[in-house]
């Protein structure tokens, strides 16, 4: 179906849009009204209230039809490619896409997974939660071993809004001082479980210069901002009545609400930014109404793009012009390049004997994590750059540890009463090099159901990620050698790029306008009333969990762009 | 230790960024039974009641309800009918009407008119076989895959596709005992009498000795 071709012009003119209403877009919301601008946030997804439709919140094992696992038939028909990923279950497949209505297209030899949740609050319903800062040495990569360029910001100037997000936000945490994993604001740290505990001390007195701390994570420990604290139910991705984790249902749409500065239109699809030639600014953006399938056009003089790395990118390719033939504010021409992600999958797990006497009350959703340790100080590597982190955990083992025996009857019932063995498990994250031949376009034949252009991915790993993944899984194995562990068990899984589902780069800062699409205040080189917030702006990833970083970055941009509204440059 | 046990194990800690199996199948309604106006799908009648009586063999009734008492020959049943593709499903019937074969041969009874000790007798000759069958793993095209159910999926050329589904046919006992497993420990019944299940624990504590905790948790 093809949207219809009249155009409505939209009710009001607005001070500013924002596109987008997941983690970056919420900020960019509540920074924007809390100035006092007028600002409609455009969602292309359905609604989705607080409390009110978390469906599945309430459910207990028993009231799944498919108790807890995916739906294998209708994840076959309909989610095809979103459960490739691990978050996607059978309690919250409904805050992500149907693969049918949202189609992508690969280039040769290349794969990508592409994980959406097109609802109010994007992916800020269903994310990891891991929030960790950038540092000195990931924002000047570049500088250090020659890959890529250096972000256009130093860490002193980030850290200030790092610290505002994290009063704001709530993230628990445990203080370690390492200077190239800078401390966040925070609330008290969950606790380690007694094997934890001890790997610490291991890992510490095995490997000098390395630690492991508890996650670091959007999850209130205390109530915090009139929202509760974490129940321990680990079923943050249903949707959390307790507001106990950060959402923009939460947080930023919350506040911005309560300003009175916000209109929020869902079903609103971003088709493209209006330029204005004789301006040399965004005028505004044209919208398909999902459900009137209309098209309208709203006016304002910011507008955030904060659609998600990808889907910012593809609006700006699709806006083109005699001035941007090629998608706006693409003079660079490297608009669309440099996608990254966080290539996983490879690790260890091992046994942990002893601690039979104990257990654990409560189902945390963190682990632990193992800060960077690689091309560091003296550490130099043969096969790769940059770096990774851990993270990772320790259980006993559950009722499911029997299904692969041969035991049963009486006994075999008796013996699961009781927790079974204590493991260890830890999975790197690392970082990707930006790469230009990593890349979206438009695809020249393939559009979807509002007849839109799909995006085309080029997308595969370099000998950079594959060695680095090896190392990930070799010094896991190590680790948990030394430590005590026992039957452990390295592994190298298949990693399809995207999977990580932290998608970055794509329209990246930087300080020269001919190599970049966004300056050191994620605004347009070419447009200067457009601004860019999401994930499409990194210059380089780290391989720490980015959303923290988006946050920062776009309360910082509002600051700026606010800032020039009021002086009379925008 | 399970590798996908741990794998799912980690999942949240990612916020699930893990693709992994599922780890012992994945469960329909398994619902105390009340057996007005239920009837088996998949299944005969006889073949659901046999069903029920090997599944309670593995989990018996002891101070707790066992496997028998909570419904699991409706949500295997449901399991074959709406998850399953066409080859599980009849590899699973067949190999139910084989162990009724086979109590037939060494007890002259079919499964439903075996004592429990000629069930558990049935079971560990139900082992002895898993032990040395092969496994099978087939690979199931996505427009075949629910053609019994539904129009072969539809996707445009040249999108990302769905991948391929592929199924191992694993020996019947090794599928029973996932199947009842699964469905036993996540029965209302399974979590909360013979483990436990908090569904607002309210609290995380990471070293607490296990006689205060007593059982495993069911999740």
């Amino acid at each position: 179906m093809r949207a219809r071709a009249s155009i409505l012009n939209g009710p009001e003119t607005y001070d500013a849009i924002v596109v987008g209403s997941g983690i970056s877009g919420g900020i960019a919301a509540k920074e924007l009204t809390e100035k006092g601008l007028k600002t409609l946030v455009l969602e292309r997804g359905r609604n989705v209230q607080h409390s009110v439709d978390y469906v599945t919140e309430e459910d207990r094992p028993w009231d799944e039809p498919f108790r807890g696992q995916t739906d294998r038939r209708k994840m076959q028909e309909e989610q095809y490619v979103q459960s490739q990923a691990g978050p996607v279950n059978e309690s919250n497949a409904h805050f992500f896409v149907n693969d049918r209505d949202n189609p992508y297209t690969l280039a040769e030899d290349s794969d990508f997974l592409w994980i959406r949740g097109h609802q109010v609050g994007g992916r800020s319903l269903t994310w990891g939660r891991q929030c960790y800062r950038l540092s000195e040495l990931d924002l000047k990569a570049a500088s250090r071993d020659g890959h890529g360029i250096d972000w256009p910001i130093d860490y002193d100037e980030l850290a200030p809004w790092y610290g505002y997000i994290e009063d704001y936000v709530g993230i628990s945490g445990q203080a370690e001082g390492i200077p190239h994993l800078p401390d966040s604001n925070f609330l008290p740290p969950m606790n380690m479980n007694c094997v934890e505990k001890d790997l610490r001390t291991g890992i510490e007195d095995n490997f000098p210069g390395r630690t492991m701390t508890i996650g670091r994570t959007a999850m209130l420990t205390q109530p915090h901002n009139g929202r509760g604290a974490c129940q321990y139910r680990n079923l943050c991705s249903r949707g959390c009545s307790y507001g106990a984790y950060y959402s923009s249902q939460v947080g930023g749409l919350r506040t911005a609400r309560q300003t009175g500065n916000m209109t929020l239109r869902p079903n609103s699809i971003v088709t493209e930014v209006i330029y204005d030639p004789e301006m040399g600014r965004a005028r505004g953006v044209r919208v398909i109404d999902a459900e009137t399938e209309e098209t309208v056009e709203f006016h304002a003089r910011l507008v955030f793009l904060c659609a998600s790395a990808l889907g910012s990118t593809q609006i700006l390719l699709n806006s083109t012009s005699n001035d941007f033939p090629d998608g706006l504010a693409n003079a660079s021409g490297t608009l669309g390049h440099y996608l990254m992600d966080h290539p996983f999958k490879a690790g260890a797990f091992a046994e942990m004997p002893g601690y039979e006497d104990q257990y654990y009350h409560g189902r945390r959703a963190n682990g632990i994590y193992i800060p960077r340790f690689r091309n560091l100080g003296d550490d130099q590597q043969e096969g790769f750059l940059r770096g990774y982190g851990y993270q990772g955990g320790a259980s006993r083992a559950g009722w499911a540890r029997g299904i692969g025996s041969d035991s049963f009857g009486v006994d075999f019932k008796e013996s699961l009463r009781e927790p079974g063995p204590w493991s260890m498990f830890l999975l790197g994250f690392g970082e990707m090099l930006p790469r230009y031949e990593n890349y979206v376009e438009l695809d020249p034949q393939v559009t979807d159901k509002w007849g839109l252009p799909v995006l085309r991915f080029h997308a595969s790993l370099s000998d950079n990620e594959q060695n680095m993944r090896q190392d990930m899984a070799e010094q896991a194995a190590e680790m948990l050698d030394a430590c005590g562990g026992t039957n452990v068990t390295p592994f190298l899984d298949d990693y399809a790029v995207g999977e990580g589902i932290h998608e970055m780069g794509t329209a990246r800062m930087g300080a020269d306008p001919e190599t970049s699409v966004l300056n050191r205040h994620n605004q347009a080189h070419d447009v200067p009333n457009l601004f860019v917030t999401d994930g499409a702006c990194m210059p380089s990833g780290g391989c720490q969990n980015p959303s923290l970083t988006y946050m920062a970055l776009t309360a910082r941009a509002v600051d700026y762009a606010v800032a020039q509204v009021n002086n009379g440059a925008l | 230790m399970n590798r996908r046990e741990a794998l799912t194990r980690i999942a949240f800690l990612t916020g699930g960024a893990l693709s992994f199996s599922t780890v012992a199948g994945v469960m329909s309604g398994c619902q105390a039974p009340d057996a007005d106006g239920w009837t088996p799908e998949t299944l005969s009648a006889d073949a659901a009641e046999r069903l029920r009586l090997l599944a309670d063999t593995i989990i018996p009734t002891t101070d707790t309800p066992g496997a028998g008492d909570v419904g699991i020959e409706r949500f295997i049943d449901q399991m074959l009918t709406y998850w399953m593709v066409p080859d599980e499903r009849a590899h699973f019937v067949e190999r139910l009407e084989e162990a009724n074969a086979m109590a037939r041969s060494s007890f002259g009874h079919g499964i439903r008119g075996l004592t429990s000790e000629e069930r558990n007798t049935l079971m560990q000759q139900l082992v002895d076989a898993a032990d040395g069958a092969s496994r099978e793993t087939v690979t199931v095209e996505m427009s075949a895959a629910w053609a019994t159910y539904s129009e072969p999926v539809d996707v445009v050329d040249g999108t990302r596709q769905p991948p391929q589904l592929e199924v191992t046919l694993v020996p019947f006992f090794y599928k029973l005992k996932e199947l009842t497993m699964v469905g036993y420990y996540t029965s209302e019944p399974g979590a909360t009498e013979e483990l436990q299940y908090i569904h607002v624990p309210g609290r995380y504590d990471g070293c607490e000795p296990l006689e205060e905790i007593g059982r495993t948790w069911a999740v």
